[in-house]
């Protein structure tokens, strides 16, 4: 048991596993009947260009939107069906940051650990590790609402990590944070992946997610144009390029590379 | 310029036009809650408009008849000065209810375009001359003239053009000089809190200006206090005429006294206000763009460990949520008005009872003071929380997204949402009894024991019912604005207000009165009964707001997110 939660799911299973996941709006299909499969322990990077559909399948895996077709497993449980059993194991740092701008730095982690229920003087030493690794500690006793971008990106993430889920969401964590505090996160990342736990993230940021990703998926349009192992995907067909030339090639922007516009010349 | 202009009407029409156009993630429901608060303008620009015909018509009527008799140049005198004046106090005060921290977004934006500052400070200005306020005075300072000129005196009605063309003017710089002068003081977060804070209590209490200063019932001679204010109101005093709005009338008045002489120096006078109002607003608007909003800085300040209480009757999580969401209200503008008004209020309706109240009342009719103040002051409690009670789940912005990511049924959000207005509530209910109390100590046991018995009954539903019109009606807001942007959706402010009445009122009524020609017992007894029906319509209401959570939850994230 960890936090109270039961850990007997085989560690072999997958994370997360998508079948046929379909997400509308109207008569848009923002994502357009995926299968993602993501290993535990694993590092996945889910990259796509702007308006792919990365943030709207993100939304649909952490419950913030109902998918309108298709099955997803979260740790082997339906989050449709159990999203509270789901959500207990599950960290989440989504596009808008779900911070109360109101509450100081250590109120949100403090209030975030009651909502887990986490014993208090955990909640203490935790926050006050968290506050440290992320350089808040002076910051603690502000409210959100004066954090710089890159603050408020580190305490939504200390506030996703204070609980010790096995699973963490991950949208977009290291834009506008500065390189010392990348470091620090992604050095971070890597010992919890170490430790069993998966992370599932969303980034534009293509050397980040190459130096961290044992998995990649790229959606294009809504639809999975590539899923696998880093190392595989990269060398596949006889490639050995980089993460920037696999991506380019799956969503086919290699076309517009010499586009010139004369009036700008 | 005229492009600039062109192109800030073209961005606002297409803003207007823009927030109608249903989106992908829009639905019904909230494309008709945006046509309702778009509607909102529209029906004061449809009362606007009857008003500025009105007060055109007036001005041809007074500028026909202007040098007919003393009389009706005195009323001339008397209608420009008190029109005027009220002109001014809104074009001084509008501009700061608009601004706030955060409100200089757009201009910052036109600051990084190829556009000059002196281009966007008479933009400034001409936006002041499309203020409601101002356009509804021009028909009458246009037709004012023109009826004059009907009367044969066209060289007055030049000078009388001129002059209110320069009015307008100054009208347009003080509203300048007002925005910028807001926005310079409310460029650094905290200190935009503390003066907003300041200003929202004393906008209402200006509100009770009027009966305090109205005479006693007692002492009161209709007639002539009628007549000693309108002496009053016709003679300009020389000190005022540094205002343009009595330098206005002041013209209007020597025109018809010394036939143009003193009038041509009072058109001079306006000159020059014009010209130092531009050189002031010119000055302001310039180091409103030298310096940019800040926050607090967040560095430098740690503090002990937040405490957390462990609330009865509800889990742990519950009682985290309402706790942290009270934290979060509470130290907003609307959260402390919340907590200071009403008090505030209730000494001051003590002191307007002493004066005027008890004149209203039949006089067979007894009250008991204490009671009926406490009752008054459980209305003004939820009156100054709707702000916050009403649109429950717009108010939170990324705030909401939390409660649906993290591990929290929707039951849990709810009643987390309940206890937080219940802790916001119940502190100022008690101390308005208290105050009450102290104010009036009369009425038997059972009145003061209905106080907050009623209060609860109130919150019962009322919390509720704000947490269905919220998810019916959401309106981002934000809390710390003293202007609109703090209000909810106009619909659900309307209804909230009406409700929030009726739901005091049986309970009120009871207690003030219901102990008169009945058995003890009886008005406690159905007291009783209006508190369960209370708890029974809420427990219903309860399991609606579940279902519309449910159905309208992407549309609050949506909205949390600001799109």
């Amino acid at each position: 048991m960890i936090n109270g939660m039961d850990t007997t799911l085989s560690t072999t299973d997958p994370a997360i596993v998508t079948r046929a996941l379909v997400r509308t709006f109207d008569d848009f299909r923002a994502v357009d009947g995926i299968d993602l499969h993501v290993p535990r322990g694993s590092f996945y990077g889910f990259l796509g260009p702007n308006g792919a559909g990365k943030s709207t399948t993100i939304k649909c895996l952490t419950g913030l939107l109902p998918p309108s077709g298709g099955d997803i497993e979260i740790l082997g449980l339906d989050p449709l069906q159990e999203p509270l059993a789901v959500k207990r194991q599950v960290g989440v740092v989504p596009e808008d940051l779900a911070l109360i701008e109101r509450l100081t730095g250590l109120e949100t982690l403090q209030f975030v650990g009651r909502v887990y229920g986490i014993a208090r003087e955990q909640i203490r030493d935790r926050s006050a590790e968290l506050l440290t690794l992320m350089d808040l500690t002076d910051a603690a006793g502000s409210q959100v609402v004066d954090y710089s971008h890159g603050m408020r990106k580190k305490i939504a993430l200390s506030a996703a990590l204070l609980p010790a889920p096995r699973l963490l969401f991950l949208d977009e964590p290291f834009e506008g944070i500065d390189a010392v505090a990348s470091r620090q996160i992604r050095s971070l990342l890597r010992s919890y992946t170490a430790g069993g736990g998966t992370v599932f993230l969303t980034s534009h940021i293509l050397e980040i997610v190459e130096k961290l990703s044992t998995h990649i998926g790229i959606i294009h349009r809504g639809r999975l144009v590539a899923q696998g192992s880093t190392a595989e995907l990269k060398t596949a067909g006889g490639r050995s390029g980089t993460l920037e030339e696999l991506f380019l090639d799956r969503v086919g922007a290699g076309a517009d590379e010499d586009a010139v516009l004369d009036w700008l010349s | 310029m005229l492009r600039l202009a062109a192109a800030w009407a073209w961005m606002r029409w297409r803003l207007a036009v823009n927030s109608l156009s249903r989106r992908r993630r829009n639905d019904g429901i909230e494309t008709a809650s945006r046509i309702l608060a778009i509607l909102v303008p529209v029906l004061f620009i449809l009362i606007t408009l009857p008003i500025a015909a009105g007060l055109g018509l007036g001005g041809l009527f007074l500028g026909k008849n202007l040098f007919e008799g003393r009389e009706m140049q005195d009323t001339a005198t008397i209608v420009t000065r008190l029109v005027l004046a009220a002109v001014t106090v809104a074009m001084l005060i509008a501009p700061v209810l608009r601004s706030g921290f955060g409100a200089g977004v757009t201009i910052n934006r036109l600051v990084l375009m190829p556009v000059s500052r002196h281009a966007l400070h008479l933009q400034q200005i001409v936006s002041a001359c499309t203020d409601p306020w101002l356009l509804g005075i021009v028909p009458a300072l246009v037709l004012l003239p023109a009826g004059v000129a009907a009367s044969g005196r066209p060289g007055a009605a030049g000078v009388l053009l001129l002059c209110g063309a320069l009015t307008v003017m100054c009208l347009a710089l003080i509203g300048s000089v007002a925005a910028s002068g807001a926005a310079l003081l409310f460029r650094r977060r905290q200190r935009a809190e503390l003066i907003s804070l300041i200003l929202i209590l004393a906008i209402t209490f200006a509100a009770f200006l009027p009966p305090f200063f109205a005479d006693r019932a007692e002492d009161r001679d209709t007639e002539v206090e009628f007549s000693l204010k309108v002496t009053a109101l016709k003679s300009i005093p020389f000190w005022t005429r540094a205002l343009p709005s009595e330098n206005y009338a002041g013209v209007v008045s020597d025109l018809v006294q010394t036939g143009g002489s003193r009038a041509t120096a009072g058109v001079a006078v306006l000159v020059v206000a014009v010209a130092l109002l531009y050189l002031l607003s010119l000055a302001i608007f310039q180091r409103r763009l030298l310096i940019p909003e800040t926050g607090g800085g967040a560095r430098g300040s740690r503090t002990g460990e937040p405490y957390w209480l462990q609330l009865p009757l509800v889990s742990p999580t519950v009682a985290a949520m309402g706790q942290a969401w009270f934290r979060a209200y509470t130290r907003t503008i609307r959260g402390k008005v919340a907590w200071i008004a009403p008090p505030l209020f209730l000494v001051v309706i003590n002191l307007l009872w002493s004066r005027n109240l008890m004149d209203v009342l039949p006089g067979s009719m007894v009250i008991y003071k204490g009671p009926m103040l406490a009752q008054f002051g459980i209305l003004l409690t939820f009156l100054t929380l709707n702000p916050i009670l009403l649109n429950q789940f717009a108010v939170d912005a990324g705030g909401l997204s939390a409660s649906f990511v993290l591990p929290v049924s929707r039951l849990q959000v709810l009643r987390g949402k309940q206890i937080t207005l219940a802790m916001m509530a119940a502190p100022v209910v008690a101390a308005n009894i208290a105050l009450a109390a102290l104010l009036g100590r009369d009425g038997p046991l059972l009145a003061w024991i209905t106080v907050p018995l009623n209060a609860v009954a109130v919150f019962a539903v009322l919390g509720i019912f704000g947490a269905n019109l919220s998810v019916l009606l959401p309106r981002a807001a934000d809390l710390n604005s003293i202007g609109n942007a703090s209000n909810p959706h106009p619909l659900s402010n309307f209804v909230g207000t009406v409700v929030t009445a009726l739901l005091v009122a049986p309970g009120a009524a009871l207690g003030i009165i219901g102990w008169r020609g009945l058995p003890g017992w009886t008005p406690m007894a159905l007291l009783l009964i209006w508190i369960m029906l209370a708890f029974f319509v809420a427990r219903y209401l309860e399991r609606i707001t579940m279902e519309l959570l449910d159905k309208r939850r992407e549309n609050l994230l949506a909205l949390a997110r600001g799109k």
